[in-house]
């Protein structure tokens, strides 16, 4: 049969035209392509999440800091000990000596380069310190720990590092491993896949990937996970595009900075730079070979072969990467030899660098909102230098799963419901929060405790309400206050009559011995003729957010709030009569170093300093005679503190607030669900307050007497003044305005034992000094 | 302060006062600064701040007061402003 010439002319013409379509169909699609690439790969190639800094160790002769704590926190630095430090991250230790080289670091307002730093210390004090030219140096700022970072909702975070941060090590390493051919090639190395299809065939399943280094950045960088074939072509054409307009060099760099590298949570590690800060706690550039060899090692599989959880498989295929490295000549076998012996070297996610602050970071997160953009936290490269103190931090977090781990022991009515607890430290001063906690685990990025948590403060309002009673004028430390039945009609027609928690009325008593052992009817009564508007008032002044109802139960703290906010509240007491808006964000730079904001320490002077203080020596009492007594035994005996319990109705809520002389603490403790705890503020919380307290190695509370307040020696149970030597029992000193007239005790009438209360005045003076 | 870089001095001031947030003299620094960049209300804040902390120092005590009346004086509160000042003086011949 033969066809007509028309026909021929015809099947000729529309070949030619569906090779046309073609050809166009595929120019286009390669300029498409090639849009894309050059789009996204030229611009803006990584979004950089903000980076967050602790707060960096100052170091400074007189220093309470001994060589082994400073050694600790060295290594929290990951800083590498070795017999002589020469290179940036590295110390050698000889005794009490310790010679260190930091690492450069750009602060917010100035540049640290590295220099050798000798510091000599004697018993738990830094004694001096000198540089390399031996000249003495009074203070040093070591180069803080990075924290975290502020990254996406998709979770992608990354340190990226410019190819001057990167041992020449890894891209050969990673050429030996994934890509021999990778300087040579150009995009697709046909001769691998076809070896890997073979491997494939015989094995019928797809065993070994024939991607090169460029194929697998195209597949990271912009296309998904699906292996079809359409796929495969879009990605070889992608590769080939990238290395017509990009250099061997520029393509390595962006390989080591995009690559995935392991998760943490919904943190998804991105990169060597932050992989290198997520398994060995240190920067890229100070990675050993064994160190490059298991982040290589990470490369082919993440999650199969993530260090710390298939330790064995990890260090299999490190010694594989080593045996590569040696065997196609990247290092000799001597070198791969002893890199072989190293362990695997992976620092504690949740105690070192590699540590994962979520509580903290979400306050973070939530005070720069107020300034930022999302977008500008998550893309744009800021640095941001926290408060945080990662010493403090795992103190706090340590005092507060021990002792629930103690309580959840010996209570053991409930077993599902798990105790939950916050701490919160800042530092009165100034209002830098140092250290949150979120809840018991505290790496665990959820419901954030400290923050959200809103929460009957029981008796932690009645320093608030002592506070009002001094500042109206009529009342003092030493002013009597009945402790009697109270009846309140409410509007609603009820009537309101509390207790005490002893359900025992304790007649007419002393202020300071009322906030002492927290007698409710006492402190009713108090705020009642106060006023509770005076009441309410001082709240908002103190930094509450918010003006509580104006309700007699809020006299007993019938008023929920989160753990920061008692901070705040506290802090106010804490620092005299000062608020200081709490911080956790000193300064932010840019991606280049510049300033762009500072949260400068502000205060405000928001309470009458005398009554303040007077209030602070009745919480002194509270840990004195009250019910914070049995934290004395656990600190030392000539630490001053002060604070207040706070026992939430039913027991749901056990608070715990109180400060020494640099540290406030807060402390909570109870169920998610709201239901009973059995916990008093005395029986939970306290006992964390004293563990953190204790073991940060607190200073105590010595602010000066104010003028025109004195010093009298009072019985706690009556009031009454009075001395040792006319027969005063279970005296208490209590700050009162200079010639109060105080009811003596029969006996200690002024002017009969004048001078005797000399001696009680030197003792107070002698524990403040 | 003669590079107006109030925002480093400030800084260091602050980073001093991490160390000893107790002594009185730093917080007037802090204070100074505050006053040379034109936060009058925080230089006074901050002065009162050393004055509560210098009950047992009359010569910082005084600084702080000085500093007080310079704050008043830059807001044009003449008043107040002899009144600190003479609290200063006196605690300085005192």
């Amino acid at each position: 049969m033969t066809l007509s010439r028309k026909t021929k002319r015809t099947i000729l013409a529309g070949s030619l035209l569906v090779v046309g379509v073609l050809v166009i169909a595929l120019l286009v699609w390669t300029v498409y392509l090639d849009r894309i690439i050059t789009n996204q790969f030229e611009g803006r190639r990584w979004t950089l999440p903000a980076q967050v800094y602790a707060e960096p160790l100052e170091l400074y002769a007189g220093e309470s800091l001994g060589a082994d704590l400073l050694e600790q926190e060295l290594k929290r630095l990951g800083y590498r000990r070795v017999d002589q430090a020469e290179q940036p991250g590295s110390y050698s230790r000889r005794g009490s000596r310790i010679d260190l080289m930091n690492r450069r670091f750009q602060f917010s307002d100035a540049l640290q380069e590295p220099q050798l730093l000798t510091v000599t210390t004697r018993g738990n004090s830094i004694d001096s310190m000198r540089n390399g030219r031996n000249e003495d140096v009074p203070i040093f700022r070591l180069d803080p720990l990075l924290i975290g970072s502020i990254f996406p909702i998709h979770g992608e975070d990354r340190v990226v590092v410019t190819p001057d941060q990167v041992s020449p090590l890894l891209p050969a390493a990673l050429k030996v491993v994934e890509d021999r051919k990778f300087d040579s090639h150009n995009g697709v190395d046909f001769g691998a896949i076809a070896r890997a299809a073979w491997v494939n065939l015989r094995a019928g399943q797809i065993e070994q990937g024939g991607s090169t280094l460029t194929q697998q950045l195209v597949k990271s960088y912009f296309l998904d996970n699906r292996r079809t074939l359409g796929r495969k072509l879009e990605e070889a054409m992608m590769a080939f595009l990238l290395e017509v307009h990009f250099e061997k060099r520029d393509l390595m760099n962006a390989y080591i900075n995009e690559i995935y590298l392991g998760q943490d949570g919904n943190r998804a590690v991105h990169g060597f730079g932050l992989a290198s800060q997520f398994y060995f706690g240190k920067p890229l550039a100070e990675l050993q070979l064994h160190e490059v060899a298991l982040l290589v090692a990470i490369v082919r599989g993440p999650s199969y072969y993530d260090p710390r959880r298939h330790a064995d498989r990890a260090r299999a295929r490190r010694d594989l990467v080593l045996k590569l490295m040696a065997q196609y000549k990247v290092i000799d076998e001597r070198a791969a030899a002893a890199a072989a012996k190293r362990p695997l070297g992976i620092v504690n996610a949740a105690t070192q660098a590699g540590g994962y602050y979520p509580a903290f970071l979400d306050l973070i997160r939530r005070t720069l909102r107020r300034d930022y953009r999302e977008e500008d936290l998550t893309e744009a490269g800021l640095k941001i230098f926290s408060t945080l103190s990662p010493l403090t931090q795992s103190l706090a977090e340590k005092a507060l799963s021990q002792e629930l781990e103690r309580l959840d022991k010996t209570r053991k009515q409930k077993t599902d419901n798990k105790l939950e607890g916050v701490v919160v430290v800042t530092a009165p001063q100034n209002g830098e929060v140092i250290a949150m906690v979120g809840g018991r685990q505290a790496n665990f990025d959820g419901f954030n405790r400290a923050l959200d948590a809103h929460r009957s403060i029981g008796s932690l309002v009645k320093p608030v309400i002592y506070l009002a009673a001094i500042e109206s004028g009529r009342y003092n430390a030493a002013s009597i206050v009945e402790d009697a039945p109270v009846e309140v009609k409410l509007s609603n027609g009820q009537v309101w009559a509390p207790q005490n928690i002893s359900e025992e009325f304790y007649g007419p008593v002393p202020l300071v011995r009322a906030l002492a052992q927290s007698l409710n009817l006492a402190t009713v009564h108090l705020g009642l003729d106060v006023g509770l508007q005076k009441v309410t008032n001082e709240f908002v002044a103190l930094g509450l957010g918010r003006e509580p109802p104006q309700l007699p139960s809020v006299l007993l703290g019938a008023l929920d709030v989160s753990p920061l906010e008692v901070a705040q509240l506290y802090n106010a007491f804490a620092n005299g009569g000062f608020s200081t808006p709490l911080r956790a964000v000193r300064a932010v730079v840019d991606a280049e170093g510049k300033p762009l904001k500072s949260f400068a320490l502000e205060v405000t002077p928001v309470a009458d300093s005398q009554a303040v203080y007077q209030v602070n020596r009745m919480l002194v009492q509270v840990m004195e005679h009250g019910s914070g007594q049995a934290a004395r035994a656990q600190l030392p005996p000539e630490i001053v503190v002060a604070g207040k319990t706070g026992t939430s109705s039913d027991y749901r809520d056990s608070w715990f607030a109180g400060f020494s002389g640099n540290t406030l603490a807060v402390v909570w403790i109870g169920y998610d669900d709201n239901s009973p705890t059995g916990l008093t503020g005395s029986s939970g919380s306290l006992p964390v307050w004293a563990r953190l307290m204790r073991s940060i190695g607190t200073t105590s509370w010595n602010a000066p007497l104010p003028e025109g307040l004195e010093d009298r020696s009072i019985e706690f149970k009556t009031g009454l003044a009075a001395e040792a030597r006319c027969g005063g029992e279970d005296l208490v000193m209590v700050a009162v305005p200079s010639g109060t007239q105080l009811p003596a005790k029969p006996g200690c009438e002024p002017g009969v034992f004048s001078g005797l209360g000399e001696r009680a005045r030197e003792w107070w003076r002698g524990i403040v000094r | 302060m003669a590079t107006k870089n109030y925002v480093v001095a400030a800084s260091s001031i602050e980073r001093a006062l991490r160390i000893e947030p107790d002594n009185p003299l730093l917080w007037i620094e802090l204070g100074k600064v505050r006053l040379a960049e034109g936060n009058y209300v925080q230089a006074e804040n901050v002065a009162r701040k050393a004055v509560s902390m210098s009950v047992n120092a009359p010569r910082a005590q005084s600084s702080a007061w000085r500093l007080i009346a310079e704050s008043y004086r830059a807001r044009g509160k003449n008043i107040e402003a002899q009144e600190a000042q003479s609290r200063a003086d006196s605690l300085n011949s005192g």
